[in-house]
């Protein structure tokens, strides 16, 4: 899994260890930054490429941790595996570093508004609340549908970089299907050619979609088929939407193809958010 | 006849089942604490530290409101202990203030708490012996609601740890140590004065006799959260609502609270509650609790509430959450020259605080702000915020008011309630029932968490009727904040005191006393207990500075008290002709900054071959052979140049100004001496650690020399 990139030669750095990171950014500018925060003299060098959005660490495995290297990196405003960046981090990126976050960042600067004028009731004499239930799916589907529309747009950039953030999700959760899906997400992700994503697309949607229907997602499903793809042996995906946006073929045939089944949603309904 | 006879029978039997199980609802809760030494390495180096039930933090206690606690604890060290209920209302034999309201617990000896729980929230526990609490001694202690099922709810318990013995930290600071400032990359020297711009604000700051600005006096190695630097609870999911349980049981620390996942929503305070109020930060003092909720915004991440240390040295993180961490921005540092600015501005010449009119209070206006590099734009809680969901007017009696001004020294490290230690002090007679209103006017430079023990009291806020409540204050600077509570307990002495540590210790507090209170079955001798706790102010601290060079050896050595000190220093050459020089004098400090000592010593110098000389008062004398005994008085001038004048017994007469340690630069210092004798002496050192500094000077008598200079 290790993409030597660049002509770095391996750093003399004592117990050097090297691995492969995925660090969100745009540019060269970001290359720059990125490549600064993660570089500590004696310690780590890190190259990112621009254009796969990859890094390679190399660090004094006894000094240092990837870890540690990966959050400096965060700080200076940049997503990673390990962490995402602090938001004024981000927002103090120059507009072109600006890349797409990823859902759990977005989430935050949605979410936290709400939260702000919903805290109206006293606490004293209501138990704390209980929460809804939730399905481990729940938590992976958001990416997937990102990966999904990236797909629909032909983005094969952002199509390598959901799908690394999605396998990380997915290498989280316990279940076979999600550590299958996990691997396929990987495919995904190392894939250089949109075609070659959309054929480990279609595995990664298969085993997800055996994921989905053991673990009831709270929020409806779809599953679709496409019965054209692959020379006509067809292929399937699933949606948060029943309109068809097919992404095995983008805007070349957008609204091919139709729902064969709907997963999930019951516990939408019983335990609808407050 | 018989018809009411049976119904009184089933009457009666209806009565006993009722109250049999009211009394199966009132259950005993027991726990054995098992107080042991232990070691620790958090940093590399191993060191002594206390454990109860082999863990440090203690163990977090849980208790449901009407249970009875009963806490066997027991001491498995060779010497005492106690546990104090922070902020739990309890008979005053149970408090665990050894020797005041409980028996220590000696060395290989259990001593069992019992005592019903009446309140509920979130409370702690922590040994109120010496400086035991440093080194571990603290643990969390919640009461739960009646009938509250507790659900996604976690303790996020503070501390702050440092590798130096505390009892060497206690003393360094009485010794006005700048080691920590060096530590901390806070020493504020004329050199960093000089590239920043700030020399003139320096030269002032000193002027005013202000040691370098800190927001916090003790250099921690590490904090932690639950005894870790960071925690991870994976279960949570999007929208689940945690409500954390923040205690901060630090010695000296304040933290900062922060979260990654939006704001935080404060819903009680002190283990009251208070209707939920939301902010982007709060501060928790030392020994103040929070609870809060904060909500998880997505699936896939880990959220970070963050607790950093007031003077932004240190930061440990509660990760809420599964999946990757989604950071908070961290505080940045501060700017100690701004906050030099702001003291210069505040502090007069003669020591004393003046707020300009500004009648500050409820740290509704943070003065440190200034030296915030994300200045004031996130909303900052403050007390005016925090409004009880029930009201707390107090019971229909008269009210008595006290006044209390907060005083200090930072120099020596006094620290007193109007200019009073503990121990200088009577107790505070109070009759039961009456209402007890606190007026507190902080004329200090430091903030301090007040606490009252036993009792909550309410914080006069602008809520009215609604006047939150709280056991422990925190005041700041020249603010001017009102208390008031009921006595409403039946008995005993209470201790109300600042919650710093070494604050503490240095005797900033005072004891209330309610009248008629009967014997302490615990305390067999109050008398020989009250002066136990009152040794704790009166203790002499040992320093030293002595000086190891070639041309001389220059010493002092002092051993010091809140008011008494005796001093001796010495000048002693390498030979007879060069001289010796011995003085020694013990005095006590006068006014309440201590910039002046009145004193009785004698001096002893020897030196072969030496000549006649006329000081500047007319009078001649060789200072080849002199014994003699001295008064005098010692005044700190402005720039911390110290004045000394003495008359020996023969009428001869000396002036001498000092100023030692001048910062240069973070570890250069400098220092000059020059007498009415004609006698003078320039040096500068070179700090390279806590004890030890590289050193030379020169010495009219003696000449120049290099050396080392050990400090202790």
């Amino acid at each position: 899994m290790l993409l030597h990139i660049g002509n770095m030669a391996p750093a003399q750095l004592p117990n050097a260890k090297t691995e492969t990171f995925r660090i969100a950014g745009n540019c060269g500018m970001c290359k720059q930054t990125i490549e600064a925060a993660g570089t500590r003299k004696g310690e780590s060098v890190l190259s990112w490429n621009a254009d796969t959005h990859f890094a390679e660490l190399t660090y004094d495995s006894a000094a240092t941790t990837a870890d540690v290297v990966l959050k400096r990196v965060a700080y200076a405003g940049y997503d990673n595996e390990h962490y995402l960046a602090p938001a004024e981090a981000y927002a103090a990126l120059k507009n072109c570093c600006q890349y797409e976050r990823a859902p759990q960042a977005t989430a935050l600067t949605t979410n936290s508004d709400p939260a702000r004028v919903e805290h109206g009731i006293p606490h004293a004499d209501h138990p704390s609340p209980t929460t809804g239930h939730h399905s481990p799916v729940d938590g992976v589907l958001p990416s997937y549908f990102k990966l999904k529309d990236a797909l629909v747009a032909g983005n094969a950039k952002n199509v390598s970089a959901v799908a690394a953030d999605l396998s990380k999700q997915l290498e989280g959760l316990s279940a076979p299907e999600a550590k299958e899906a996990a691997t396929h997400a990987a495919a995904v992700a190392k894939a250089k050619t949109l075609e070659d994503q959309r054929v480990r697309f279609a595995a990664l949607s298969e085993s997800l979609y055996r994921f989905t229907k053991t673990n009831s997602p709270s929020s409806l499903v779809y599953y679709q088929h496409c019965p054209m793809y692959n020379k006509g042996k067809g292929a399937n995906w699933l949606s948060n939407e029943k309109a068809i946006r097919n992404p095995y073929y983008g805007d070349q045939m957008l609204t091919c193809g139709s729902v064969v089944e709907t997963l999930g949603g019951k516990d939408a309904e019983t335990h609808s958010h407050e | 006849m018989r018809g009411i006879h049976n119904i009184h029978r089933l009457l009666l039997v209806l009565l006993l089942t009722a109250s049999m199980s009211v009394a199966t609802a009132q259950q005993t809760v027991r726990y054995d604490l098992d107080v042991t030494d232990t070691v620790v390495n958090y940093t590399g180096k191993t060191r002594k530290a206390i454990a109860i039930n082999g863990q440090l933090p203690a163990p977090t206690l849980h208790f449901t409101e009407g249970d009875t606690a009963e806490i066997h604890v027991h001491n498995h060290m060779h010497h005492e202990t106690s546990i104090h209920w922070h902020g739990i209302l309890l008979p005053n034999e149970q408090d665990g203030v050894p020797y005041l309201t409980t028996a220590p617990i000696k060395g290989m000896s259990t001593h069992v708490y019992r005592f019903p729980i009446r309140q509920s929230g979130t409370y702690w526990y922590h040994s109120h012996t010496m400086l035991q609490e440093q080194i571990g001694l603290y643990g969390a202690f919640i009461i739960h609601k009646r009938n509250e099922r507790p659900v996604n709810e976690e303790v996020m318990l503070l501390s702050d740890w440092s590798d130096e013995n505390p009892h060497q930290i206690e003393r360094s600071l009485h010794r006005a140590t700048d080691w920590y400032g060096i530590r901390k990359g806070a020493a504020q020297s004329y050199g960093e004065g000089l590239m920043s711009g700030h020399l003139g604000t320096k030269f002032v700051n000193e002027w005013k006799r202000m040691h370098a600005m800190d927001v916090s006096d003790v250099y921690y190695e590490r904090f932690f959260v639950n005894g870790h630097a960071e925690e991870q609870r994976q279960h949570y999911r999007k929208g689940d609502k945690v409500r954390v349980r923040i205690i901060n049981g630090s010695s000296s620390t304040y933290f900062w609270l922060t979260y990654s996942g939006g704001p935080l929503t404060v819903v009680a305070s002190d283990g009251a509650d208070v209707e939920p109020v939301t902010v982007d930060r709060l501060i928790v003092g030392v020994s103040e609790t929070y609870d809060i909720e904060v909500t998880i915004p997505a699936d896939g991440a880990a959220y970070e509430l963050a607790a950093t240390s007031e003077d932004r040295m240190g930061q440990v993180s509660l990760w809420l959450g599964d999946g990757v961490k989604q950071l908070k921005q961290p505080l940045g540092k501060l700017d100690y020259f701004e906050g030099m600015k702001m003291m210069n501005g505040m502090m007069t010449v003669g020591g004393n605080m003046k707020d300009m009119g500004m009648n500050m209070s409820l740290q509704q206006m943070d003065m440190n702000v200034v030296m915030y590099p994300e200045g004031n734009s996130p909303k900052t809680l403050n007390y005016a915020m925090l409004r009880s969901p029930q009201p707390t007017t107090l019971p229909d009696k008269p009210f008595r008011t006290l006044q209390f001004e907060l005083t200090g020294n930072m120099n020596r490290y006094v620290w007193t309630l109007n200019n009073r230690t503990v121990s200088e002090s009577d107790k505070i007679r109070i009759k039961k029932g009456e209402n007890i209103r606190i007026i507190l006017t902080n004329n200090s430079m430091m903030r301090h968490p007040m606490h009252l023990h036993g009792h909550f009291f309410r914080v006069i806020n602008g809520q009215g009727d609604h006047a939150p409540l709280k056991n422990v204050l925190d005041i700041m600077p020249m603010e001017t904040d009102t208390l008031e509570f009921n006595a409403s307990e039946e008995y005993g002495d209470w201790f109300f005191h600042c919650h710093i540590l070494y604050h503490m210790m240095s005797g900033m507090g005072r004891i209330f006393t309610y009248e008629h209170s009967p014997p302490n079955p615990q305390i067999p001798d109050p008398e020989k207990g009250l002066r136990k706790v009152y040794a704790d102010d009166r203790r002499f601290y040992l320093g030293a500075e002595i000086g190891i060079e070639t041309n001389a050896s220059d010493g002092d050595v002092v051993l010091e008290n809140t008011r008494w000190a005796w001093q001796t220093d010495w000048h002693l050459g390498p030979n007879k002709r060069r001289g010796y020089e011995v003085d020694t004098r013990f005095g006590r400090y006068l006014d309440r900054n201590q910039f002046l000592m009145v004193f009785v010593g004698g001096e002893w110098r020897y030196r072969e071959g030496g000549h006649a000389d006329r000081n500047w008062f007319g009078q001649v004398n060789t200072k080849d052979d002199r014994t003699a005994f001295n008064i005098g008085l010692q005044y700190t001038l402005p720039w911390f140049i110290v004045a000394d004048l003495r008359v020996n017994h023969k009428g001869y007469v000396r002036l001498q100004i000092e100023r030692d340690d001048i910062p240069i630069t973070t570890r250069l210092r400098l220092r000059g001496l020059y007498n009415s004798d004609g006698e003078y002496t320039v040096g500068a050192k070179y700090i390279l650690t806590k004890y030890l500094a590289l050193s030379s000077h020169y010495d009219s008598d003696m000449g120049w020399g290099g050396g080392l200079t050990f400090t202790y």
